[in-house]
């Protein structure tokens, strides 16, 4: 057997990669190769390297080095001693006796990982991480100032300069009903937004910024996969208590083509309140 | 200089990343059953109506959000965790305390999704956001912890230079803090609300996501290739593009709507500049891959992550598309911005995550990959499947958007009342083609899970990766 395969053997990883630790190793220590791996291969440790030769080897080399002669594999090994073999995966059911608690490595194999820190890192200036960590929460925080704060503050002030009266008053049944609304998610696939878009023509009043302001959340939604709701209430025939709440409990007994599923499963309290909300949504 | 000689110990290394890598695997199956089932609910109303749990209201939140923050969240989390010690060549401070949180913040996530999804928790009524604000508080805590992790061991680096990786993974952790604490709040309501809701959408699917999915793939390509990363300038200039304009484009989704003028007009014009990470990290892969493109045919990782940016690229083009008003007029409101928003989640950022674990699950585990083979016939599942959904619900969201404004044209009103029967007959078919499509997609989703839990449990012994601290 070759040193190589002795080392290999005795450190309970593969060739190539005790090759590897081995060139690292010898290159650091200014010794030959096979010294190194005679060394190990005899179960001893490798010969000191100069304190001068050290630093011409990369940092990560240089832990490897150490890892593979002071700590090598076999307190892997001594603590995972009969698990599955190298070339025999576990039977389904030793597989199951495996999973509660996953063996690290199973091999008992240990690859240092030379490159950590190096490659694929480039080198070049020093990086300075808490100025990143300040740019990217000050970036962050702008967006938030600019996309929500800013915004949402001009929408309070056209609602409260200029179009007093926008913010709906519901009763308490439907400011109930609203809840049942969002809670069994309409907003999904309806929404109460009426844009100043061509599409929009026919929905009725235009949405204006201060619209439901004063309630918390929103019920405007993102897409129509069933009809907007915003003046639901004030169309024919769904401005009829009884027509909604028949077709909220059935929706396909009045009308086969329609995709609105079910809600028979509420309460007739929540149903109620949802029929008002609805009702009054004008 | 002597070499400090105290490696890891193998049993504690890389133990929160599988931790996370488990608690992902777990959810991905519950996203792909929950996603056909609420996909089932969209193309036929009346499947469960008996019951409130197959409301479609209850189906949607929980199937998009067990992908979210089950699956993608704890994917990220543990290529945060794989990926710091590696990169900054020292042990991971707090090991133990992230597979704590990890474990910790799991059941709080289950017990959001059930809550919500059974009814007993309401609804916050934001896309993505729908967990009450008290989950957002206690999910708040436990992320704060990765960040923690992650400023600790950066803080006691053993290198100069901080890879690029790391920034993608930093920058995820304090945006997803950051977009948490935005979006739990629940006192703001009108435009205010509608405004946070789409802050907080965007920021969850581009910036969490898609990032950290990025980071990982910045960091396995150069590891596969044995190629040096082709460029650090463009990469950081994809970073920093990433942070300064992703969270600037959520108003385009209110485009003629409530919000001020001005701020669509900043949106739209953000939304333009969001082409630009995508195409800086897509040359970067490419440029990354030279004379290494055979070796994309044989792994799974390198393909996934290729596929992943193609897909994020693609995508930021259509985005940008849909932030011109001419474009918003037609299919704004419609199912068209769901679809890109789909082909972001499932595809490019499920692309992207599937990349880092095909990579990083057999080396945490030190296990062979157990099958290449599923692996393809993954991606080629996802491809088509996601691609499906994704031109399926295009083609309905212009289909409705057409029929909108015929119907405003003709005045016959197709938007609106008892008219919207034929903007449904126009999109009917097209939601049971979906149907389909989300089958494959779930498809491909358990095949990764079987292949990864058996590379867990079954896999043949192969290198474990542990870090040596340097000197």
């Amino acid at each position: 057997m070759s040193d190589l395969a002795a080392a290999a053997a005795a450190m309970g990883g593969p060739e190539e990669l005790v090759l590897r630790s081995a060139k690292a190793r010898a290159q650091a220590a200014g010794v030959p190769v096979e010294d190194i791996l005679a060394a190990w291969a005899a179960g001893g440790s490798a010969p000191s390297g100069s304190a001068a030769a050290a630093p011409q080897v990369e940092a990560a080399a240089q832990a490897e080095i150490a890892a593979a002669s002071e700590t090598p594999a076999p307190a892997v090994e001594s603590a995972q001693p009969a698990q599955a073999p190298a070339d025999a995966p576990a039977t389904t059911a030793a597989a199951s006796t495996q999973s509660a608690q996953v063996p690290p490595n199973p091999g008992g194999v240990v690859v240092v990982d030379r490159r950590a820190g190096a490659a694929p890192v480039l080198t070049g200036r020093v990086d300075r991480p808490e100025l990143y960590v300040v740019g990217i929460v000050l970036l962050f925080l702008l967006g938030v100032l600019v996309a929500v704060v800013l915004p949402a503050q001009d929408a309070q002030s056209v609602a409260a300069d200029q179009l007093p009266g926008t913010t709906p008053v519901l009763t308490d049944l439907a400011e109930r009903g609203r809840q049942v609304y969002v809670q069994e998610g309409c907003f999904y696939c309806h929404t109460q937004m009426v844009r100043s878009a061509v599409t929009d023509v026919g929905l009725g009043t235009v949405t204006e910024p201060g619209t439901s302001a004063a309630l918390a959340g929103d019920t405007f939604g993102h897409q129509r996969i069933g009809p907007d709701l915003t003046h639901v209430g004030s169309r024919e025939p769904t401005s009829d208590p009884a027509y909604l709440r028949s077709f909220l409990v059935d929706p396909s007994s009045v009308n086969p083509d329609t995709q609105q599923p079910a809600v028979a499963y509420l309460s007739d309290e929540d149903l109620d309140a949802l029929v008002q909300y609805l009702v009054e949504s004008q | 200089m002597a070499a400090t000689s105290h490696p890891t110990r193998v049993a504690e290394f890389d133990s929160a990343a599988r931790t996370h890598m488990l608690i992902a695997l777990a959810f991905l199956a519950v996203a792909a059953v929950v996603g056909v089932l609420a996909a089932l609910k969209a193309a036929f109303p009346t499947f469960g109506a008996a019951s409130p749990l197959f409301s479609y209201g209850r189906l949607a939140p929980l199937a998009t959000n067990s992908l979210v923050f089950g699956f993608l969240t704890f994917t990220n989390l543990a290529a945060a965790y794989f990926l710091l010690p590696r990169l900054t060549a020292t042990e991971m401070w707090g090991e133990g305390l992230a597979r704590l949180a990890g474990a910790a913040g799991a059941v709080v996530t289950v017990l959001a999704l059930v809550l919500t999804a059974s009814g007993a928790s309401p609804n916050q009524g934001r896309l993505l956001g729908e967990f009450h604000w008290g989950f957002d508080l206690a999910l708040l805590v436990f992320y704060l912890v990765p960040l923690t992790v992650a400023l600790r061991t950066i803080a006691k680096r053993k290198v100069e230079s901080i890879y690029i990786s790391v920034w993608y993974v930093v920058g995820g952790l304090i945006w997803l803090v950051g977009l948490t604490a935005v979006g739990a709040n629940p006192w703001i309501g009108g435009v205010g609300s509608a405004l946070t809701t789409s802050f907080y959408t965007v920021g969850m699917v581009g910036l969490w996501s898609v990032g950290v999915g990025i980071g990982a793939a910045y960091y396995l390509i150069p590891r596969v290739t044995d190629n040096p990363l082709f460029s650090r300038p463009l990469a950081l200039a994809g970073f920093w593009s990433l942070a300064f304009a992703q969270v600037w484009t959520g108003p385009a989704a209110m485009i003629y709507g409530p919000a001020a003028n001005w701020i669509e007009s900043v949106a739209i014009i953000f939304t333009m500049g969001m082409i630009v990470p995508g195409l800086a990290v897509l040359a970067n892969f490419i440029g990354t891959l030279q004379g290494k493109w055979s070796l994309v045919r044989e792994r799974s990782d390198l393909r996934f992550a290729v596929a992943g940016a193609v897909v994020l690229v693609f995508l930021s083009f259509v985005s940008s598309a849909e932030g011109f008003r001419s474009v918003a007029s037609v299919v704004g409101l419609t199912q068209f911005s769901t679809g890109t928003r789909y082909g972001l989640l499932y595809g490019a950022a499920s692309m992207l995550a599937a990349a880092f674990l095909y990579y990083a699950l057999p080396q945490a585990f030190g296990r062979q990959l157990y099958s290449e083979t599923a692996g393809r016939r993954q991606l080629q599942l996802m491809f088509w499947g996601v691609g499906g959904v994704t031109i399926f619900t295009w083609l309905a969201g212009l289909a409705a958007g057409y029929t909108w404004l015929a119907g405003a044209y003709t005045g016959a009103f197709a938007s609106v009342g008892e008219g919207f029967a034929h903007t449904l007959s126009s999109t009917r078919t097209l939601g049971i083609l979906a149907l389909l499509a989300v089958l494959v997609v779930a498809t491909a989703q358990i095949i990764m899970v079987l292949n990864l839990w058996r590379t867990v449990t079954s896999g043949a012994a192969a290198p474990q990766e542990v870090l040596v601290e340097a000197a």
